[in-house]
C-alpha cells in the first residue's frame, strides 16, 4: 500500500544543465523521516559530498513539504528550507508558513532539490507534477512583493512563489526565502545558498488537492481538536488569534526573555516596551492574515503613516519587535515596522538584520566605529533614523549598513576589526533569537546543541520553561528551572516531539496549542500509518541523530566547541530586572541532554547502539567504522 | 489608595480590551484582588484553586518582581504600577 498524504514525487534540478529528474523515496522512507527537514536530512547526508562549501554549486538546496502539508490537519501548511548553512557551516534549515508549502503539494510535489549554479538568473516552475527551469531575467532585481505580484500576473492569483529579493541576488548571508510577500524562512543563511545559485523563484502553480488515506477521520480529529482551541481561556489560542506574537513583547522585556540592548539591558533600560507590544501594534493592523487554512490566523497587515515613515506591509512578529526594538532600545514602532518591510521586500531575516544593527549601534557607543564609518549616521542606542537608514543599507547593498554589515555580525566583525567582538553576540555565526537563557536556561542548551546553533523554533527543555509546550504531551515539567541537573531527559523528549512536528509540516504555534496525541492522529489518517506518541519520539529521534550526524560528518561538531557570547549566558550576571544575579551553565544541561539523546556526552556523536536502533546503520558505519 | 495593574493582552477581552485597570488596596494583594472584583472573570485566571497565584504567572511592582519583595503582602502607594505577565514566552 503506497503512504497517503505525499505524493512520492521529488524533483532534482539541475542548475548547471537544467535537466530534471524525478523520485518517489518510497514508502519506508516516508514513514521514517516524514518529510521537511526529516526527508531532507535523509536527501542531503546520502547524496551531499561531505566537506562541500556550503556555497559550492554541487551543496544541495532542498525545499520540502510535509505529510500534513496541504491537509487537514490544523496548521499543516509549512515548508522547510534544507542545505548546508554558509554561516554557520553546519545543518540548516528554514521553516515557513504562507501559501506556498499547500500550493507546492498541490502542484504535484513533496519536495524539490537543487544542485549546481545557473549561468543567468532562472525561476523555476512546477505545475502538474513537472518542473521546467525558465529565465528569469525580468524578474532579477525585482523586491519580494514585485516578484510575487508579477508571477501572478504571469501564472494567476493561485500561483505561489518562494523566492528571495535583492538581499539574496547579492548573496548576502542576511538572505531569507520569502513568500506571501512576508513569510520568511530566514534562519541558516539558505537565501545566501539560492542566490549563489541564481534561483529568484520557485513558482508553485497548484491543481489538484493532496489525497489522504482517512479524509473523514483526520476531519474529525480536526474538529475535536478545534473545540478545544475554543474552549474559553485557553491562553495560547488567545494569544495567537487576537494579536500573533506581538502580544508577548512587553510581558517578554519586562521579564527578562527579550535581550534588551544587545543583551546587556534590563527593563530599566528600556521601560517604554508596551510602545512597539500588544495594543499598540494591533492598532495598526489594517486585517488579519493567517497561514493556508490556519484557525489561529496569528498574522497582520499593518498600516502606519507617521512622519517620515508611511509604509503597509505584514505586521512585525515578536522577534522583529525585539531584535529592532528592545535590542536597540528603539520604542518607535513605525520605525520597526518599517524596517520589517525593508526585511521583507529585500528578503533580509529580520533576527539577523536587527541583532546586527544592535551590534553595530554598541560598536558605536564604545567608539569602535565612528561617524566617519558609518558615512555620516549616528548609530547611537534607539536612534530609530538611523536604524532605519542603516537597515535600507542592508536592504540594497549600499553605504556601511551593506558594506559592512550585510552579511551579518560574524562577518562584520572580520571587516571592523577583533575589538568589535566585544558586541559579538552570535553562535557559531548565527546571530542569536529573542530568547534570553537567563530567563529560559535550557535555550542556552539549545542554541549550542542542535544542529542548527543559535535557534528559537529547535524545541527543547526551554519549551518546558517558557510554557509552549502543547497540551498532553506526557512529559512532567523539571521542577525548577535553574537546577542544571537532571534536565536532558526532558529536553530530549521535547526536542524529539519537535523533530517530528517539523518534518510533518506544522507549525509550532499551532502546535501549543493542539493537544499533542492529535498530532500522531493527524499523521495515522493521513498517511494510512499507525503513528503513536512512542512512533513519534522514534522518529524524531531518528531525525535528530541524522542532523547531528550531518554535522559530525562536515567535521564541524563538537557541540562543546561552540561557545555561546559569555554575556548571553549571564556572565557577568545583570544588576537588575527580574533575571539580576543569573549566570547559565548551560554545559550541564548540554551534557546531560546528549547523554539522553544516546549521543555522547563530551562530542555530541550518537552512538553505534543508538544509531542502529534507529536504522541509521549506514550513518553509524560513517561515524564508528 | 489607587494603583494601576496592566493586565497581560489576552486576558483584555474581559476587561473591555482595557490594558490597565484601576484599583484599590494598601497591598499588591488587595489591588489584585479589587481587580477581581470590578472583573469577576479574571479570578480563576488569577488565583489557582488554592487561592495563591496561578502558576506560571508573574506579578511586577515598578518593574520588580513581588517574589523579590514580600509577595502579594508587598505595600504599595498610590500611583504604583503592577503588571502581570503570563509565563508563555514563545514566538
Ligand atoms: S499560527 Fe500563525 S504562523 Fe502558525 S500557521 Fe497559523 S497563522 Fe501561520
Amino acid at each position: 500500500m503506497a503512504i497517503k498524504g505525499v505524493l512520492h514525487r521529488l524533483a532534482f534540478v539541475d542548475l548547471n544543465t537544467g535537466t530534471v529528474t524525478y523520485e518517489d523515496p518510497g514508502d519506508e522512507l516516508y514513514e521514517k523521516y516524514l518529510g521537511g527537514y526529516g526527508l531532507g536530512a535523509y536527501m542531503l547526508y546520502t547524496r551531499q559530498k561531505p566537506g562541500l562549501d556550503a556555497l559550492a554549486p554541487e551543496a544541495m538546496l532542498g525545499l520540502l513539504t510535509g505529510p500534513l502539508t496541504g491537509t487537514d490537519a490544523i496548521t499543516g501548511n509549512r515548508f522547510i528550507a534544507v542545505g548546508k548553512s554558509p554561516k554557520t557551516g553546519t545543518w540548516g534549515d528554514a521553516n515557513c508558513g504562507g501559501y506556498f508549502g499547500p500550493a507546492l503539494k498541490e502542484a504535484g510535489l513533496d519536495g524539490v532539490f537543487f544542485t549546481g549554479a545557473a549561468k543567468d538568473p532562472v525561476y523555476v516552475l512546477v505545475q502538474n507534477g513537472e518542473v521546467t527551469v525558465e529565465c528569469a531575467a525580468d524578474y532579477w532585481g525585482l523586491d519580494s512583493v514585485e516578484t510575487e505580484a508579477k508571477f501572478q500576473a504571469a501564472y494567476g492569483k493561485r500561483a505561489r512563489v518562494a523566492c528571495i529579493g535583492p538581499s539574496g541576488e547579492r548573496v548576502s548571508a542576511l538572505a531569507a526565502i520569502i513568500n506571501d510577500g512576508g513569510r520568511a524562512a530566514g534562519r541558516s543563511g539558505l537565501g545566501m545558498v539560492m542566490g549563489s545559485k541564481k534561483l529568484k523563484a520557485v513558482v508553485a502553480v497548484p491543481s489538484s488537492p493532496v489525497e489522504v488515506a482517512d479524509a473523514d477521520a483526520l476531519k474529525a480529529v480536526r474538529q475535536r481538536v478545534l473545540g478545544e482551541y475554543y474552549k474559553a481561556g485557553n491562553p495560547a489560542y488567545e494569544l495567537f488569534s487576537s494579536y500573533g506574537t506581538c502580544g508577548i513583547t512587553a510581558g517578554s522585556v519586562q521579564k527578562g526573555d527579550a535581550p534588551i540592548k544587545n543583551w546587556s539591558g534590563t527593563v530599566h533600560d528600556f521601560p517604554t516596551a508596551e510602545k512597539i507590544s500588544d495594543d499598540a501594534v494591533i492598532a495598526t493592523q489594517t486585517r488579519k492574515y493567517g497561514c493556508w487554512r490556519c484557525p489561529l490566523a496569528c498574522g497582520g497587515h499593518v498600516k502606519v503613516a507617521e512622519g517620515a515613515y508611511e509604509v503597509e506591509g505584514h505586521k512585525p512578529e515578536y522577534e522583529t519587535l525585539a531584535a529592532f526594538g528592545a535590542m536597540c532600545l528603539n520604542d518607535n514602532l513605525a520605525s520597526i515596522t518599517v524596517c520589517n518591510d525593508i526585511c521583507n521586500r529585500m528578503g533580509m531575516d529580520t533576527i539577523s538584520a536587527g541583532c546586527t544593527v544592535a551590534f553595530a549601534i554598541e560598536c558605536y557607543e564604545r567608539g569602535i566605529i565612528t561617524k566617519e564609518d558609518t558615512g555620516g549616521l549616528e548609530l547611537t542606542w534607539g536612534n530609530h533614523e538611523a536604524i532605519v537608514k542603516v537597515t535600507e543599507q542592508m536592504g540594497d547593498g549600499t553605504g556601511f549598513g551593506g558594506i559592512v554589515l550585510g552579511d551579518g555580525i560574524k562577518t562584520a566583525v572580520g571587516r571592523i576589526g577583533p575589538e568589535a567582538e566585544v558586541a559579538a553576540m552570535h553562535c557559531a555565526g548565527e546571530e542569536l533569537p529573542m530568547h534570553d537563557p537567563r530567563c529560559s536556561p535550557g535555550i542556552g542548551a539549545s542554541f549550542v546543541i542542535d544542529a542548527t546553533p543559535g535557534r528559537h523554533t529547535q524545541y527543547g527543555s526551554w519549551l518546558d520553561e517558557a510554557a509552549f509546550l502543547p497540551p498532553d504531551l506526557g512529559q512532567p515539567l523539571h521542577a525548577d528551572k535553574y537546577v542544571y541537573n537532571g534536565k536532558g531527559e526532558n529536553g530530549a523528549y521535547v526536542s524529539r516531539w519537535g523533530h517530528v512536528v517539523n518534518a510533518s509540516g506544522l507549525c509550532m504555534f499551532g502546535c501549543t496549542v493542539t493537544p499533542a496525541p492529535a498530532v500522531p492522529e493527524f499523521l495515522t489518517h493521513a498517511m494510512g500509518v499507525e503513528y503513536t506518541m512512542d512512533k513519534v519520539q522514534e522518529v524524531g529521534g531518528r531525525i535528530g541523530a541524522l542532523r547531528m550526524a550531518f554535522n559530525i560528518r562536515e567535521g564541524v561538531r563538537n557541540p562543546l566547541d561552540f561557545k555561546l557570547p559569555r554575556r548571553v549566558l549571564g556572565d557577568p550576571p545583570l544588576e537588575q530586572g527580574d533575571t539580576a544575579g543569573v549566570t547559565v551553565d548551560n554545559i550541564v544541561e548540554i551534557k546531560d541532554y546528549c547523554a539522553a539523546m544516546g549521543w555522547d556526552p563530551e562530542t555530541g556523536v550518537p552512538s553505534r547502539e543508538t544509531l542502529e536502533g534507529y536504522d541509521l546503520g549506514f550513518v553509524a558505519k560513517d561515524l564508528h567504522g | 489608595m489607587s494603583v494601576t495593574v496592566r493586565v497581560p493582552p489576552y486576558w483584555r477581552r474581559h476587561t473591555g480590551r482595557r490594558a490597565d485597570v484601576s484599583a484599590e488596596g494598601a497591598t499588591v494583594g488587595e489591588a489584585l484582588a479589587d481587580v477581581v472584583r470590578q472583573h469577576p472573570e479574571l479570578g480563576p485566571l488569577l488565583y489557582g484553586d488554592d487561592g495563591e497565584l496561578a502558576a506560571g504567572l508573574s506579578v511586577f511592582l515598578n518593574r520588580e518582581s513581588i517574589t523579590r519583595r514580600d509577595g502579594e503582602r508587598t505595600p504599595v502607594s498610590p500611583g504604583d504600577s503592577l503588571m502581570v505577565v503570563l509565563a508563555i514566552a514563545g514566538g
